[in-house]
């Protein structure tokens, strides 16, 4: 059937209702790439066996990821009447007594985690779902309720909070939380350029990095003349030590895909490609099936909805190169050229992909606008603070005990990330020193965990918000060790067209050798600060420009570790 | 037109000029080691920043890719500016310590050598592009490309072997600016005279005129023109000098034009010479001899 009207949708809503909160029982398993990881496939394929061998009746189904990484794999149960109760760190050898115990109606005391009594969406008032009907038993009781544990009480969860409920491979699910509502209402009642009103009251800026404010953007791009438009979503998410547009893909894809949909319309563009990171293998499976399933309903192709509105969108593969995710590299290698970035002007939004007015924006700023078009820009930009609006998505990795990622209001102090999601550093050792927004952020110490996570504070920090990721460094780190870990990164990276870049990055790894060596000198030093800012000064790109920002900011806040290991001078 | 100001001087420039060409032909002088009238702007060597302040914000921007619009403010030699060019001449001089341009540059920028904690190496080769862009945007046979990528870039031919699309025109030697590309001609080959490019590893005869039997150029060079150009078959068994460019009778000629409309070259005009009277006139500097205007011409003023 094709969707041509929104009270079609509501059918689908009630489809999906049935599934999430069925007469009979519910299992999911949190399968995403880090579920797998930890060997959710196997529980899953164990539940399964485990269902049919025991003759209990149940949905066994795949989930995405709700960020408790560091507690997978994930089960939950969802029995009618009942609060949703979800197990952690099972193994698959205990799944047959798991099973035994949904078949009686018990709880395994010590995998329980939590409990959910009823599902709420950002995207509407009240309560979506009621799980937990009547009074609960006195067992029940003593699970703790979700929004009471630290993780999820401190989260404002807007685009994640689909993500380890719903199956990314069912549709219907994704409509009965209230997708494809947004669509549903700017194909019926408003015309582009209130979409875009609506984005730039919401004050949301890209969350690729720049933090560009995204209305303006589009703006330009629809008062760019061209005789075709496009819409580019960078998923490239090139960062060592974050995977959240894998995690966002692999649990919600059709957010994603929305939001895609509702900029074409914004802008006037038919056609949209997904440029996935080419590591990402399922999240790419996922997000084509979604696209597929998407087109059967008539949510993608022609004439959407009966709208006249048509768009199509197809997922390209990645090279995996974190130049990629420099907009004008990302659109050459679309192109079939080389990952190197443009000469700016002109902005992809005047000439962009084969020439013609493209925006191109982070797949989580995408993720942000089907809410931003339901609730509307003013309330949007109530979240956060004033000049970043919104929330943010965090993976805190490294030295910390519960490596996880979270959704928090933008303007929440990094100290209380760390501590009230991290549970502070592994091992209980003391936070030396934190890296935020990827490489380019720099390394900051431990006094500036003080700071809010939002693009003003953290610019004036000499970081970046950047992607959201948030390496904790122990007090065992060796700064220098990082320092040259990530120039190597760099050096990696650098798609070389540019002699500051290339040759700069070159000449920094080997000093950065030579300190590591005990061969440094004071003049190495120096001539380190002066090829920095040359480097920031003329490099072509964000790449080449912040290359040596993490040599910089340890010799600013760790010059021990530095200047300790310059060669003495021996007296004569 | 639009007005810029440079270093506190107001230029014009077209829209959409580059700040740097716009500069140039005013008399400023912004140095660059890989940008060329040819060819479109690249930024590779990155010495032609500028500081440039539009709508009250200031950046740093190469030049050679900047297009020229009305109110900008273009400083070309602040010390944040000069600093940053002879940190990359620095670069450069460690890279390709024997490259005449980048040596000429030093000396103009004070730079003596480059600093003593920067790795030096022995490279020829600037990365600047010229050759690659002159082979893919002007010759457009895409013959070469850069290869590798980051920190170990280079120029090569398709999987460092012989690089079959390469007409042997010698574009790339033309264009390189430190000399790094090199052919060789050889006039007494054993196979008859042919032309090497090492760098590509490329080998091709070179076709000898009929009548004076000099080599003049690479065959699949020519080949390449004549096909483009539409041109028959014969018409490059003579060399330039050999080639006999059409003479008007300007006696028989009628001014009709119709030479001029079937010119490949666009090497006839209609020279007006006073009243009503208009005469083919071939421009040499653009004929190629190829002879198509001849039979065009309904009272035979051509030959």
């Amino acid at each position: 059937m094709k969707i041509n009207k929104a009270d079609d949708l509501k059918k689908i809503k009630k489809e999906g209702m049935k599934l999430l909160s069925p007469a009979a029982l519910r299992i999911t398993v949190g399968a995403a790439t880090c579920g797998f990881a930890k060997g959710a496939g196997k529980v899953f394929e164990a539940l399964k066996y485990e269902a049919k061998k025991q003759k209990v009746k149940a949905d066994v189904v795949v989930v995405g990821c709700n960020g408790l990484c560091y507690a997978e794999p994930i089960v939950e149960v969802i029995r009618s009447g009942k609060p949703r109760i979800t197990y952690g760190n099972v193994p698959v050898e205990r799944v047959s007594e798991l099973v035994k115990a949904i078949k009686t109606g018990k709880l395994v005391k010590d995998l329980v985690l939590m409990r959910r009594d009823e599902e709420k969406s950002p995207l509407e008032k009240g309560a979506v779902i009621k799980y937990s009907k009547g009074k609960l038993s006195r067992e029940l009781s003593t699970v703790k309720e979700y929004r009471k544990l630290d993780f999820f009480k401190n989260q404002t969860k807007l685009i994640s909070s689909n993500a380890g409920t719903i199956s990314p491979e069912r549709i219907e699910e994704y409509i009965a939380l209230g997708g494809y509502a947004a669509l549903a209402k700017i194909l019926s009642a408003l015309i582009p350029e209130q979409v875009i009103d609506e984005v730039s009251a919401s004050r949301l800026r890209g969350r690729g990095g720049a933090g560009f404010p995204t209305g303006a953007k589009w703006k330009a791009c629809r008062l760019a003349e061209g005789d075709r438009k496009y819409v580019v979503c960078n998923g490239s998410e090139g960062d060592p030590e974050i995977g959240m547009h894998r995690s966002l893909l692999e649990s919600d894809p059709h957010l994603i895909i929305e939001g895609i949909i509702i900029a074409g319309y914004a802008v006037g563009a038919h056609e949209g490609y997904i440029y996935v990171n080419d590591r990402y293998l399922l999240a790419k499976e996922r997000i084509e099936n979604a696209i597929k399933q998407a087109e059967k309903l008539g949510l993608l192709g022609k004439n959407i909805m009966k709208s006249g509105f048509s768009f199509s969108l197809q997922v390209k593969r990645g090279g995996g190169a974190y130049i990629c995710g420099e907009e004008t590299a990302l659109l050459n290698a679309l192109e079939g050229s080389f990952a190197e970035p443009r000469p700016r002007p002109p902005f992809p939004a005047q000439k962009g992909l084969f020439g013609m007015p493209t925006i191109v924006n982070n797949l989580e700023t995408l993720a942000n606008i089907p809410l931003i078009v339901l609730k509307g820009g003013k309330w949007f930009s109530g979240v956060g603070t004033k000049l970043s609006t919104g929330t943010k998505i965090v993976a805190l990795s490294g030295n910390v005990t519960h490596p996880c990622w979270v959704e928090v209001s933008l303007g929440m102090p990094i100290k209380s990330i760390i501590s009230l999601f991290g549970k502070g550093g592994a091992g209980g050792k003391k936070v030396k020193a934190f890296q935020a927004g990827g490489p380019s952020g720099g390394i900051l110490p431990a006094k500036a965990l003080n700071l809010k996570l939002d693009y003003e504070q953290l610019c004036k920090a000499d970081s970046l918000l950047g992607s959201g990721g948030l390496l904790i460094m122990d007090e065992n780190t060796d700064m220098l060790d990082m320092a040259k870990f990530f120039t190597d990164f760099f050096a990696d990276e650098s798609c070389g067209k540019c002699t500051s870049c290339r040759e700069g990055l070159k000449q920094l790894q080997q000093i950065l050798g030579s300190v590591m060596e005990g061969r440094g000198t004071k003049e190495h030093l120096s001539l380190i600060k002066r090829m920095a800012a040359a480097m920031a000064d003329t490099s072509a790109c964000a790449l080449g420009k912040t290359a040596a920002v993490p040599t910089l900011s340890v010799m600013k806040h760790f010059p021990q570790e530095i200047e300790g290991r310059l060669m003495v001078k021996k007296r004569a | 037109m639009v007005k810029i100001k440079v270093n506190g001087k107001t230029i014009k420039a077209e829209e959409g000029q580059s700040v740097l060409d716009a500069a140039q032909a005013s008399g400023i002088s912004i140095p660059t080691l890989c940008s060329q009238d040819a060819l479109k702007p690249y930024g590779a060597c990155r010495l032609c920043i500028v500081e440039i302040t539009k709508n009250g914000r200031k950046t740093v921007e190469t030049s050679c890719t900047y297009p020229a619009e009305e109110g900008l403010e273009v400083k070309t030699d602040t010390p944040r500016i000069i600093g940053g060019r002879r940190v990359m001449i620095e670069l450069l001089l460690a890279r390709c310590p024997g490259v005449p341009s980048v040596r000429k540059l030093a000396l103009e920028y004070g730079v003596k050598d480059s600093p003593t904690q920067m790795k030096k190496e022995n490279d020829e080769c600037i990365l600047c592009g010229l050759c690659v862009r002159a082979c893919n945007e002007v010759v457009k046979a895409g013959a070469i490309q850069f290869a590798k990528s980051g920190l170990y870039k280079i120029v090569d031919s398709p999987f460092h072997k012989t690089a079959d699309d390469c007409i042997a025109c010698g574009s790339c030697v033309f264009i390189c600016p430190t000399g790094v590309v090199k052919k060789k001609d050889e006039q007494q080959a054993p196979g008859g005279p042919k032309r090497q490019i090492e760098n590509w590893q490329v080998e091709h005869k070179l076709k000898e005129c009929k009548k004076c039997g000099n080599p003049f150029s690479p065959e699949p060079h020519l080949e390449k023109v004549r096909q483009e150009k539409n041109l028959p078959v014969e018409f490059f068994n003579l060399c330039q000098s050999c080639r006999q460019y059409p003479v008007v009778d300007e006696d028989k000629c009628l001014g009709c034009g119709g030479c001029m409309e079937n010119c490949p070259m666009g090497a006839l005009e209609l020279d007006d010479k006073g009243g009503y009277d208009k005469k083919a006139k071939v421009y040499t500097q653009n004929c190629t001899a190829c002879h198509s205007c001849e039979p065009i011409c309904p009272v035979q003023a051509i030959s």
